[in-house]
């Protein structure tokens, strides 16, 4: 569906790539043109690059081979303040977080500003509740345009920032929704398009500098190689989402019917489950899925840890571990269950809504076991019906292997998105980094999520308990909700606690089982010095291993297919050579060096 | 549709048509069934889904008639303002665009016509090029922008305002069927050229003017991209684009979207679920309701401006 690449995804907010097309390749094609441009310009877009500074804020490491901006981060300090917190706020214990406080207004009311943005459905932003909460609350006046989300307003933005008719910022959300890479703010900040708001951010980003010291890497990783920070983050700490790309389901009744009081402990014993679904019930699937989700996931955890993003770090190496020999046994294992009938063939070919006629077939569901990173893939989630199909599905705890304990490889991160970006057409940047910044903030960032406070939420009472089962901070008033809230396209603190600060029941929300799956499969949580986290790449870089690595999803994909299908037999060395070959010739080795060379330039 | 059906008018004695013909028939009327079976079974699927539970929908079990019969999905289409406000757009801008780019279509294509037109050719090939070669998409922008049409209705109509295609259908048409000798008769009667246009060319070219504006009307309604591109006021979207935008939001890859809220991922799909099918029947009603009146005009319109084209 893209032909063109995706411009990488750094920061590992990519938890499964899957073979599929991926819509974060939005921008991509300004990407490109970028790293043209800025190779034409004279070696602006060096590879290589070191990320320099330090996240205390003692500043700029020079490198060697990247031009470092002027200002030294942490070289100014703050000219305004926290405002005074607001009391009897049920902050759990050991809360780490943004806090609820009192604020000024700081604009004038009378500049306005133009922001481009996003639509989305039901949403008008000049009529916004939460525009206007936000106008209220800063004195900031913003006019805001907007643009499709996804690769629909690529074009547009493009067309926007080529034309030098920049708006004062942009504000156009997470990678999905077709936002900026860091590699883009990066070569954006370059060309001088985007202003680097390193010193604002020391002297009017309170909320913001409370943020890296609650977590000391972050600043580090949204500075650019050449030391300055081209927007303002925004955070989302998703706890579940470090083992969704291995989760995986199964269907409580199915099997309970072929006489399993317990799940599986082991690999042996998961087969031997299927086979019971399937005996207890041949009109049954033991096992099936759709093709985004390849079905490696627990088998997959059995035998190796698959990376996060199918990348694994071995000491100094990095491997793209489709490659792994062990993944050998892995395809064993698939294909044997799909020789004997217990994993749906269709699994490779089929896409989710046809998957969906399955789990939700009148008669009962007809999958056993599905892998998918959350219910809403699995079943039709309705809330309304406390028999729903969807509840009948619960998370399948890992199962060892013959190699003992299995490794789920865990993607931790802060969920980074690009916040805000102030462009070079901004004549104030300074009202525009304290308007995000104030954004970060606890009480905003609610408002934006769920709508006003006492109307739409309000802080929980004693006894409510939140997501991860401590006391809750926050509760949903029920209601309807018309044009109040914001989509996730700007800046906003939503950190684990303040995720898990939500007062929530299993019957109206699907994050505490969520969150206990996450639990389940953290206890056996690959080593951190195994993870690859994704350096800050240049233009370059990131368009060249954009390319590499859609190829070799592709071929990964084609691969495993045949490997699962029959096609190919993972046993017999010669069909693993001509497995191999085409990641080679489409240039795996040039891939993993590339990655290999970003990362050397950070440490 | 010019195929004449294989009845014999009553009284007359019938000929029997020989075997290979019949046998020809038959296979023609099976390939054609097939055939218009492809183009109305989707259309007859999207009206029952618009009409059905949307349970129904996805699971599979309506695949002909409505299941469930319920007219929630129009109830909500007229609940979201954006939607009635792109549909009375769309009418404006096609309205407008069927106007302005059928005059100046003919008006042109009427110059061009003209063998007595100095630099004919040089136009024409001017206008040709432009088939061929393209500013490209940011020069394009730069150019409406420069000219201050970006965010105002004159974006979606000036840019686009003229088809090569249709311009140098409308010229031979023109040339066929207006023979030069009725400009020498007209001339001895004393007209003008203004006066022989209007009174003689345009009663003439009904088939033609009507073709364009069909054509320009239809592909106004189905344009996008002009306002993809040029507008970025939601209050100037016209239907396409606000369908466009709930549609494809629910084509994310949820295993792409990190650490985005489950519910709201959800809440897209549904939206998009619970829309979608209402909201293209109603984008494909006033094209519908055109077509009938204006294609008998088609196929002579056409035919004849195609002839030697």
């Amino acid at each position: 569906m893209s032909p063109v690449p995706p411009t990488t995804s750094p920061a590992a907010s990519v938890p499964d790539p899957g073979p599929g097309p991926s819509p974060s390749s939005a921008a991509a094609p300004s990407g490109r043109t970028m790293a043209r441009r800025a190779l034409l310009a004279g070696g602006l877009a060096i590879p290589a690059a070191a990320l320099a500074a330090c996240s205390d804020g003692s500043g700029g490491s020079t490198s060697a081979d990247v031009p470092q901006v002027d200002y030294v981060q942490g070289s100014s300090s703050l000219k305004v303040e926290l405002g005074p917190e607001i009391d009897g706020v049920p902050y759990p214990e050991g809360y780490i977080g943004p806090k609820a406080r009192e604020s000024e207004p700081f604009g004038d009311g009378q500049t306005e500003f133009t922001i481009l943005t996003r639509t989305d459905t039901g949403l008008d932003l000049a009529e916004n509740a939460h525009s206007l909460y936000l106008e209220e609350r800063t004195g900031v006046r913003i006019a805001y345009q907007t643009v499709p989300q996804g690769e629909e307003g690529a074009p547009k933005v493009n067309a926007v920032i080529s034309s030098g008719d920049l708006p004062d910022a942009l504000m156009l959300g997470p990678e999905w929704m077709g936002g900026f890479t860091k590699a883009q703010l990066y070569a954006y900040g370059q060309q001088g398009l985007f202003q680097p708001l390193d010193q604002l951010i020391d002297e009017y980003a309170p909320q913001l500098q409370e943020l890296f010291a609650q977590n000391p890497d972050l600043r580090a990783s949204w500075t650019a190689p050449d030391g300055a920070m081209y927007g303002m983050p925004a955070v989302n700490q998703c706890y579940h989402c470090a083992s969704s790309g291995v989760r995986t389901w199964v269907h409580q009744p199915s099997l309970e019917a072929a006489g399993w009081s317990e799940q599986p402990a082991t690999l042996e014993e998961f087969e031997q489950m299927l086979r019971d679904m399937k005996a207890a019930n041949p009109e049954l699937l033991p096992m099936s899925g759709d093709k985004t989700v390849p079905p490696f996931g627990l088998i997959g955890a059995t035998f190796l840890d698959t990376g996060i993003n199918w990348l694994r770090r071995d000491g100094d190496a990095i491997v793209y571990t489709p490659m792994d020999e062990a993944f050998r046994e892995v395809y064993a294992v698939v294909a044997r269950l799909v020789r004997d009938g217990l994993l749906d063939p269709n699994a490779f070919t089929q896409d989710n809504d046809q998957f969906q006629r399955l789990t939700m077939d009148p008669a009962g569901s007809r999958v056993g076991v599905v892998q998918n990173g959350n219910q809403f893939g699995v079943a039709e989630v309705d809330y309304a019906d406390p028999a729903a199909r969807w509840r009948e599905f619960v998370p399948l705890a890992p199962f060892s292997g013959p190699g003992g304990d299995p490794i789920i490889p865990w993607n931790e991160n802060h969920g980074e998105a690009t916040g805000l970006v102030v462009t070079s057409a901004c004549e104030d940047p300074a009202t525009l980094v304290r308007w995000a910044d104030f954004q970060l903030g606890l009480l905003p960032t609610l408002e934006m999520r769920l709508g006003r406070q006492d109307q739409h939420w309000q802080w929980a009472s004693e006894g409510q308990l939140g997501i991860d089962g401590r006391p809750a901070l926050y509760t949903k008033i029920p209601g309807e909700k018309e044009n109040v809230t914001w989509p996730e396209f700007g800046p906003y603190n939503l950190g684990m606690d303040v995720r898990h600060g939500e007062n929530v029941d299993e019957l109206t929300s699907v994050e505490p089982v969520l969150y206990q799956a996450g639990k389940m499969y953290e206890t056996y949580r690959n080593p951190l010095e195994s993870v690859f986290i994704p350096p800050f790449f240049d233009a370059a870089q990131s368009a060249e291993i954009g390319e590499l690595r859609a190829n070799l999803d592709g071929i990964f994909a084609q691969g495993a297919a045949h490997m699962c299908l029959g096609d190919l037999d993972p046993t017999d060395d010669a069909d693993w050579q001509s497995y191999l070959e085409p990641f080679t010739a489409a240039g795996v080795e040039r891939y993993l060096e590339v990655l290999t060379e970003a990362d050397r330039a950070r440490a | 549709m010019t195929a004449q059906p294989a009845v014999s008018p009553p009284g007359v004695r019938r000929i029997k048509d020989p075997r290979s013909d019949r046998i020809l028939n038959v296979v023609l009327i099976v390939l054609l069934a097939l055939f218009t079976l492809t183009i109305v079974y989707p259309f007859v699927y999207i009206v029952s889904a618009s009409l059905s539970d949307p349970t129904a929908v996805s699971s599979g079990e309506m695949w002909l008639w409505p299941v469930g019969f319920s007219m929630d999905a129009y109830q909500a289409v007229l609940d979201y303002p954006a939607i009635t406000r792109g549909f009375l757009n769309s009418l404006l801008y096609s309205g407008s665009a069927m106007l302005v780019g059928t005059a100046v279509t003919v008006m042109g294509g009427y110059a061009l016509s003209r063998a007595d037109l100095v630099g004919r050719n040089l136009f024409t090939l001017m206008f040709v090029l432009t088939m061929m070669f393209s500013g490209g998409m940011i020069p394009t922008y730069l150019v409406v922008k420069n000219l201050g049409m970006l965010n105002t209705i004159w974006a979606m109509i000036i840019p686009t305002a003229v088809s090569v295609w249709q311009l140098i259908v409308t010229r031979t048409f023109f040339q066929t069927t207006i023979p030069h000798e009725l400009l020498e008769c007209s001339r001895i009667d004393g007209a003008s050229d203004m006066r022989f246009f209007w009174r003689i060319v345009l009663p003439l070219s009904k088939p033609i003017i009507a073709v364009n504006l069909l054509l320009y009307g239809v592909a106004t309604w189905n344009a996008y991209f002009n306002g993809l591109i040029y507008l970025t006021d939601e209050d100037l979207y016209p239907l396409q684009l606000v369908m466009r935008n709930i549609l494809l939001e629910n084509t994310f890859d949820p295993s792409k979207m990190a650490n985005a809220d489950p519910e709201r991922i959800a809440q897209m799909q549904q939206i998009a679920d619970k829309l979608k099918y209402a909201l293209i029947i109603i984008a494909s009603v006033p094209p519908l309701i055109a077509y009938p009146f204006v294609q008998k005009h088609f196929v002579k319109g056409m035919m004849i401006g195609s002839l030697k084209g």
